[in-house]
């Protein structure tokens, strides 16, 4: 190789280099060390951690609050990705139409978006509250009051998923309004013309359309739906009973309320692998069956 | 089949009328150009007609039906789009049965009649594609196969020839003038290219700055415009206007370029003579069958088209002639032409 190329090559990795490094310790190198640290058992006092195979995983299979977070986290996925995502695509649709007030509606439904997880739980908490709160007043008018909404084993997660679809529905509008503007309207004027009303147009022209956009949004979604955990610290803290225990909350309580770090490293890499899946998903499988061009 | 009347059309945008009181009238089976420079208001008023866009005020009819305020779908007409659009998710068969499939027609019934279209249209081989995979003339064929299979009596199209080229333009232009009138549908061609709209009317309705101009046969244009602007925009080249001054109760070709009378004539109507006006050849353009040559008489201009290579040099001496009957008269302030 000659002189330059040899440069050419040490200006291209010194480059590299600060990227790199940033990525390894903060990325490559924790993921490495979980995985490692879920073989181990956790260092209590004077006992250091030792090599224990798949005991962790084992524990974790036999453990029902491990399960039972599963299957709350599975519940809140199925039920806030397809409610935020209509949501969100009726919100782009009605302030993508020409109406009056369309930017102040814009603001007030992308509101929820800007504010802080904590800020919205502390708002719906509000809401929620026995006999003062909102909900339960205007329950109180029919005569049903007298609800702990947060506090039943019934209510309190479909309460939690209210909220999750509440605050993401804003963000993924968003996205939709830049897909909707995408669309030619040469386009749905020739739906029209052809004869499909609204429902049609939407069903036949705009959601295919959109495809790539409800794709996108649906992987933030369930990726949101496995890492968004703030609003039930601030509110119910995985209660009543665990039913509102979502994984990455169980994975915060064994790693800093009980301190097990190795279950909760086991637990993390369960987690990572379910996030990785869904990546794998999309880039090897959905994204080409989406694009049209 | 249909008749489509347009009575005070306007169409207007604040202060600005796209549209500006228009009327016409087509005739059953008639094809029907709307010609006239950029911006001019065809688009608009073809959009009107199909009811994409609501009439600032006046009326449409169609087969003596209002349907001013009826929905663009419930109008019973096609509607090429200069885009196409053609839906880019669906394939070619979906894209032409789409209006079919909306409708709920029968899946036998449609199947029927996109064998019938697409047969129509030589698209058969294609209907599997996505549009995104065909030519710019394929798209123009399925395009035109999504707006015939409706079998609506009136078939609009803005510009469906401007995505082509040359050699396909003369193609369709011909393809679609045939297919009109196989149909025996009623169509409105807009179009800002003279040559097609002359080639392929009926009538041809000139707009400009959202006013009707002329509207004629292709002869009456050609032989009769109603003004200067006519006059300048039919024909390659177009008709020669100059300030004129009478002579021998004829018209003569004024050496300065301002008068109150403008003479027209077309180029292919001048000849070169033993006897006529005094003019300095200029310049020469040569077309194969004919030549453009460029005269001078004084501070004017005037084309003269002549068949063959008349072998004349820049500079050379000609005299000019023309029959009276190719000679009109415009007044030069209102550009309107003087009845003889
Ligand atoms: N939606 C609109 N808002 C304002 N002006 C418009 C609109 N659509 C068209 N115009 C104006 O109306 C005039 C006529 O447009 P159009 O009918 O598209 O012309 P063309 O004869 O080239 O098809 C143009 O000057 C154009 O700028
Ligand atoms: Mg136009």
């Amino acid at each position: 190789m000659s002189m330059t190329g040899h440069r050419t090559m040490l200006y291209s990795a010194l480059l590299l280099l600060p990227a790199t490094v940033l990525l390894w310790v903060f990325t490559y190198q924790p993921i490495f060390t979980t995985i490692l640290n879920s073989f181990y058992s956790t260092p209590r006092g004077r006992r250091p951690s030792v090599f224990v195979g798949l005991e962790n995983y084992e524990t974790m299979i036999a453990d029902p609050i491990f399960w039972k977070a599963m299957t709350n986290n599975l519940i809140y996925a199925l039920t806030t990705i397809p409610f935020s995502i209509a949501l969100a695509l009726a919100m782009a649709l009605l302030v993508s139409a020409n109406l009056r007030g369309k930017g102040l509606m814009r603001m007030a439904f992308f509101t929820p978006t800007v504010l802080p997880m904590v800020a919205v739980a502390n708002i719906w908490l509000f809401f929620y509250a026995p006999d003062y709160g909102l909900i339960d007043k205007f329950l109180g008018l029919f005569g049903m009051g007298g609800n702990n909404i947060l506090g039943s084993v019934e209510t309190a997660l479909p309460a939690v998923i209210a909220i999750t679809v509440w605050k993401e529905a804003g963000f993924f509008m968003i996205f939709y309004l830049a897909g909707l503007q995408q669309i030619s309207p040469t386009l749905i004027e020739a739906s029209r013309l052809e004869g499909a009303g609204f429902w049609q147009t939407l069903w036949r022209v705009q959601i295919p359309l959109l495809m790539p956009t409800t794709l996108f949004i649906s992987i933030n979604a369930v990726i949101g739906a496995f890492r968004l955990v703030d609003h039930v610290v601030a509110m119910t803290k995985g209660g009543p009973d665990n039913a509102t225990t979502l994984l990455l909350f169980y994975i915060y309580q064994n790693g800093f309320a009980f301190w097990d770090t190795a279950y909760a490293a086991a637990l993390t890499v369960v987690l990572l692998a379910i996030l990785a899946a869904i990546a794998l998903f999309q880039f090897g499988y959905a994204d080409k069956r989406v694009h049209y061009r | 089949m249909a008749r489509i009347r347009v009575q005070n059309l306007v169409k207007a945008w604040g202060d600005f009328r796209a549209v500006d009181d228009i009327d016409f009238e087509t005739n059953d089976g008639e094809f029907v150009a709307l010609l006239g420079p950029s911006g001019c208001g065809k688009s608009t008023t073809l959009r009107l007609i199909a009811g994409l866009d609501q009439a600032t005020s006046g009326q449409i009819f169609i087969d003596d039906r209002d349907v001013t305020q009826v929905a663009a779908a419930k109008r019973n007409l096609a509607l090429v789009f200069q885009s196409y659009a053609l839906f880019p998710h669906l394939s070619v068969a979906d894209n032409i049965t789409f209006g079919l499939s909306v409708r709920g027609v029968p899946r036998a019934e449609r199947e029927r009649r996109l064998e019938k279209t697409a047969s129509l249209l030589g698209v058969t081989a294609l209907l599997g594609r996505k549009p995104s995979q065909l030519s710019g003339g394929q798209q123009q064929r399925v395009a035109l196969g999504r707006a015939l299979i409706s079998e609506a009596p009136v078939c609009l199209l803005d510009e469906p020839l401007s995505n082509l080229d040359a050699k396909l333009r003369a193609e369709m232009r011909n393809e679609i003038r045939t297919l009109q009138q196989r149909l025996g549908i009623t169509m409105v061609f807009v179009t800002h290219d003279q040559t097609e709209a002359m080639s392929m009317a009926d009538r041809v309705i000139l707009m400009k700055s959202g006013k009707v101009e002329q509207c004629g046969t292709p002869a009456e244009l050609y032989e009769n415009p109603a003004s200067t602007f006519v006059a300048g925009f039919i024909g390659t080249p177009p008709m020669n206007l100059v300030a004129a001054a009478p002579k021998d109760g004829r018209l003569a070709v004024a050496a300065a370029a301002s008068s109150d009378l403008v003479l027209g004539v077309r180029p292919e109507h001048i000849e070169f003579a033993g006897e006529g006006q005094e003019a300095v050849v200029a310049g020469s353009e040569y077309f194969g069958a004919d030549t453009v040559v460029a005269c001078r008489i004084g501070e004017q201009k005037l084309m003269v088209r002549v068949p063959g290579r008349p072998g004349l040099g820049t500079g050379a001496q000609v005299r000019l002639a023309w029959a009276p009957s190719n000679e009109h008269a415009f007044d030069a302030r209102s550009g309107l032409r003087k009845s003889a």
